[in-house]
């Protein structure tokens, strides 16, 4: 116990904070090899509107202390240090120092009163986290939470028991994680009164479906009101990541329940759905087609951007791409942003490099499965790959056989979902290709995938018979190309393609050229490709827009 | 013809999904189709593919002696003449035809019931005032609140014979009779009733009916108006041009042809026609008598089966009154809305239902719901499979609050 005096003993002594204070989180995490960050959010009710600005900080001492300034419940010192783990002693003894100066100095924590006042307990409790894992500490943690919640799942789910009936799950481990069954969406779909939680009944519940036709689509039960489902260590991968306010532009059919394109909602009735206290959403109205946004749509997403002023956007890239360009047209000054997160399916270079040029910001990828619950894994800054919190939702890049495959080689992507109680999904194949990733250079301990390389049902073939993926054929095409707007390329036959495209800018015959010599590089010399310009591309029917697919085969 | 063996006929219901045999239970929405009308579409296209009516040629001539013939063949089937059948696009086409052919105007009414699909609502309700009667209590529409309704400037009474929501059959020649008690015109949208039941306009009395050709397993795009010659003599045409007339002046001044070509005006949906055609022939093949036991039959499965569920309010008419085999329902804790109901029957037991509000939005209005779950059936389906309907059903329900 320590001795350390209080100079706060008496609360009475201290200034009260603006009462509209409702909240204040705080993380101190790293960004980089022995770089490390705090970031303070301060959440903020007036009256009906609800705001949150960030503070950041990259000097750790600094950091520390405003991670400590908003997060103490006039902790003990030694509690404060005990509330650390996962760095190394290093680490550890410059934090610990920065703590005791911060104790010394009476910077005392002023939001866990007001907290209290407003008998937020669980917020209390939950702001005194500092995060920071070792990759050892990750995986203990994953194995234990997988022995746990599988064992549960056998017990009570009959699907589940049936399958995992030769599996001695007491000895798993995320090193033995291959020994578990796949899940495929046919047998997830055909099994999922089997699969449900036995406990429904007594939730408020939110179905999500993915999207699509039958052969992807899959409908899972969520908790309701849950919003987003990470926890607070996902923040750790990304300073970025949780930054509000938030906006969302989307397809307009990603999800029945997440999406409100299709019914053209108004302003204020798309503002901040969910409700969560503090935390700000807007979704647009989106469009069925980005390549022929109506002028009355663009405009209004530019009023839009200019009234909420998000400081984050998250976006479908090749979406968001068509307001770009038309709003460079019109020479409108760009609504300032700190962050783009392009989602919900491969984004092309081409956009996102569109999209950075004009919002002068940073874009970074998120993954996720909308039947598993949004945004599952994001883009660290430093490494530039996909991080997940294993003990929440595990990715596992598999071969065929459905064995890891080595780090740096691509395989199919599974997932098991072990932070979802309601629809739980062990080691189930999400028909999407990824690649396998060691340990991230961005110094995160939190396990990583690559950047995802497209769905399965997108994948092209070479004349030679090699896979061609939406990400690969991407990352060969924005090399040359200038002039697209947006592009699909369509395999009509074994050695047979056609490239669509809609201009952007001069698309002629120079244009053309540099774009069939590197296609022709990607689809081998026998390639018969043809390149033709039009004036819209549609979207698939689930509203994603498909770089690359074949239609000499069923889709 | 067995069960099997007009199930057999059907290439949809020989698909599985995921090992699974697939279900239909849309056929509101849409029939599925037989093999004898896929054919007839693709030999229309593959044998004598051409252009009706305009040329001299033989292949034209085979292709106007079949659109002709099927004519022939619906006319035979509702009981009107040949030159008493105007093909369309669909119901909602034919419904819209007369009510711009009637120009109707300020100060008109037209009356119609709670229960209506849109497309029997807005062409009136667009165009002059629409007066739409409620329901008793045993789900038909009220009768005598038509008869208050109707007044000298009632210019139409527009009726489906069967909700496409509830599946109550509405006893039309009652509503007949009181449309012509008071010297107005009576349309019936018969949409949901000619695949079920056999539908005779020389006894039934009305002035128009209209219907489509894919609810009566033939192909999409094309609809059938059936309207007393006298009343389509009477009707103003809207769409002009080629196929319409028989004259056309420089000046632009045209003389039309007769009914029906004249408000077949364009290159119609040929193959679809024709299509229709051998739907038609090929329910005459089984008999309306015997389709209407099998669906006599379906209704009662689900009053059996499916009435009963618990944990759902149906909307469906009680046993006494009429109905076919269309039972919509919402599963009362809201823990399945109907379009997620709807999902997870496709998916996980492939049981294609449809959630929505079926276009009937007055109809949920008066219901006191924004949407339900819809199992139609046909003479196609089973007892097993409204047996694994139900299963299906409870299998979820059972996630739902006691």
């Amino acid at each position: 116990m320590s001795t350390t005096t209080n100079p706060y003993d008496d609360p009475s002594a201290l200034v009260p904070l603006p009462s509209p204070l409702v909240s204040a989180p705080s993380t101190l995490f790293r960004t980089g090899p022995g770089e490390f960050y705090s970031e303070v959010s301060v959440f903020v009710n007036l009256d009906d509107f609800n705001a949150a600005w960030s503070i950041s900080l990259s000097r750790l001492e600094t950091a520390v202390i405003e991670a400590l300034q908003f997060t103490a419940e006039a902790p003990t010192v030694q509690e404060l240090k005990d509330s650390l783990w996962g760095f190394s002693a290093e680490e550890l003894a410059q934090i610990s120092r920065a703590i005791e100066r911060l104790w010394e100095c009476g910077l005392l924590l002023q939001t866990a009163q007001e907290e209290k006042r407003l008998g937020n307990e669980a917020s209390v409790q939950s702001s005194r986290r500092i995060s920071g894992y070792l990759r050892t500490q990750v995986d203990a943690r994953t194995s234990q939470v997988l022995r746990e919640k599988l064992a549960r799942w056998a017990a009570e789910r009959p699907f589940y028991g049936e399958k995992f009936a030769d599996l001695s799950i007491e000895e798993l481990s995320v090193d033995s994680l291959s020994q578990v069954p796949i899940l495929t969406k046919d047998e997830a779909r055909s099994n999922l009164p089997g699969i449900l939680s036995p406990r429904l009944a007594n939730y408020q519940v939110e179905w999500r479906g993915s999207s699509g036709t039958t052969d992807e689509r899959f409908q899972a039960a969520h908790d309701a009101g849950s919003g987003n489902p990470w926890s607070g260590e996902a923040r750790s991968i990304n300073r970025h990541y949780r930054v509000y306010p938030s906006s969302v532009l989307t397809t307009p059919v990603c999800s029945g329940t997440e999406c409100h394109a299709e019914m053209e909602l108004p302003f204020e009735q798309r503002r901040n759905p969910r409700g969560d206290r503090g935390f700000l959403y807007f979704f647009f109205n989106s469009g069925m087609n980005p390549t022929a946004f109506p002028e009355a749509k663009l405009q209004a997403i530019y009023d839009e951007l200019q009234e909420h002023k998000p400081t984050r956007l998250t976006a479908n890239a090749a979406y968001l791409a068509g307001f770009v360009y038309w709003a460079r047209k019109k020479n409108l000054a760009p609504p300032k942003l700190d962050v783009v997160w392009a989602g919900f399916e491969v984004p092309s270079r081409i956009h996102k490099r569109a999209i950075q040029d004009y919002f002068g910001c940073r874009v970074f990828e998120t993954y996720g499965l909308t039947e598993a619950g949004g945004e599952l894994a994001i883009q660290c800054e430093a490494g530039g790959n996909l991080h997940f919190v294993p003990w929440e939702y595990l990715f596992e890049v598999l071969d065929d056989d459905g064995q890891p495959v080595p780090a740096g080689e691509a395989g199919t992507i599974h997932l098991t979902t072990l932070k979802k109680e309601f629809t739980p999904l062990v080691r189930y194949n999400t028909g999407d290709r990824g690649i396998a990733r060691g340990a991230c250079e961005c110094g995160c301990p939190l396990p990583a995938i690559g950047l995802v390389e497209g769905r399965q049902k997108d994948m092209i073939r070479s004349t030679t018979g090699q896979c061609i993926y939406p990400r690969q054929l991407d990352r060969h095409l924005s090399q040359v190309a200038t002039g697209i707007g947006w592009y699909q390329l369509q395999q009509t036959g074994d050695e047979h393609y056609r490239l669509w495209v809609v201009p952007e800018g001069d698309f002629d015959a120079p244009e053309q050229g540099a774009v069939q010599d590197a296609l022709i590089s990607l689809l081998g010399p026998k390639a018969e490709l043809a390149i033709d310009t039009t004036r819209s591309l549609s979207p698939s029917m689930s509203g994603k827009f498909r770089l690359s697919y074949r239609t000499d085969q069923v889709q | 013809m067995q069960i099997n063996e007009i199930r057999a006929q059907f290439p949809v219901l020989q698909r599985r999904l995921a090992g699974r045999p697939l279900i239909y239970a849309d056929s509101a929405a849409t029939a599925l189709k037989p093999e004898c009308v896929i054919s007839a579409v693709q030999d229309y296209y593959g044998r004598y593919s051409a252009n009706i009516h305009r040329a001299k040629h033989l292949l034209s001539q085979e292709a106007s002696e079949a659109f002709e013939q099927a004519r022939e063949t619906v006319a035979r089937f509702v009981g009107a003449q040949n030159q008493e059948i105007v093909f369309t696009r669909s119901t909602t086409e034919a419904i819209n035809l007369v009510a711009e052919g009637l120009e109707l105007a300020a100060g008109d009414n037209v009356v119609g019931t709670i229960l209506e699909h849109h497309s029997n609502i807005l062409p009136w309700s667009s165009r002059c005032e629409y007066r739409p009667v409620p329901l008793e209590d045993n789900g038909l529409p009220s009768l005598r609140a038509a008869e208050q309704a109707i007044d000298s400037h009632t210019r139409m009474v527009a009726i489906s014979h069967c909700s496409n929501v509830t599946g109550v059959l509405v006893p039309v020649e009652q509503w007949v009779q009181l449309a012509h008690s008071k010297n107005v015109p009576i349309l019936v949208d018969g949409a949901q009733i000619v695949a079920h039941s056999k539908v005779d306009v020389s006894t039934l009395d009305c002035d128009y009916l209209a219907f489509s050709g894919h609810k009566l397993f033939g192909p999409t795009g094309v609809g059938v108006l059936y309207g007393k010659a006298e009343r389509l003599e009477a009707l103003r045409v809207t769409q002009l041009g080629g196929g319409a007339v028989s004259r056309v002046e420089a000046d632009g001044s045209y003389t039309l042809r007769e009914i029906p070509w004249r408000f077949e005006s364009g290159t119609p949906s040929i193959a679809s026609v024709i299509g229709l055609k051998a739907a038609v022939e090929w329910l005459d093949r089984i008999g309306m008598k015997k389709i209407q036991e099998l669906n006599t039959a379906l209704r009662q499965q689900v009053l059996e089966q499916l009435a009963g569920i618990p944990k759902i309010v149906h909307f469906h008419p009680p046993a006494e009154i009429d109905a076919v085999g269309t039972f919509s329902f919402r599963e009362t804790s809201g823990k399945f809305p109907p379009d997620f109901l709807s999902r997870m029957l496709s998916d996980s037991f492939g049981i294609m239902a449809r959630g929505g509000h079926h276009c009937a939005h007055p109809l949920h209005d008066s219901f006191a719901v924004d949407g339900s779950l819809r199992l139609s059936l046909q003479f196609y389906n089973t007892a097993e499979e409204v047996s694994l309907m139900r299963n299906a059903l409870e299998s979820l329900l059972r996630f739902t609050p006691a």
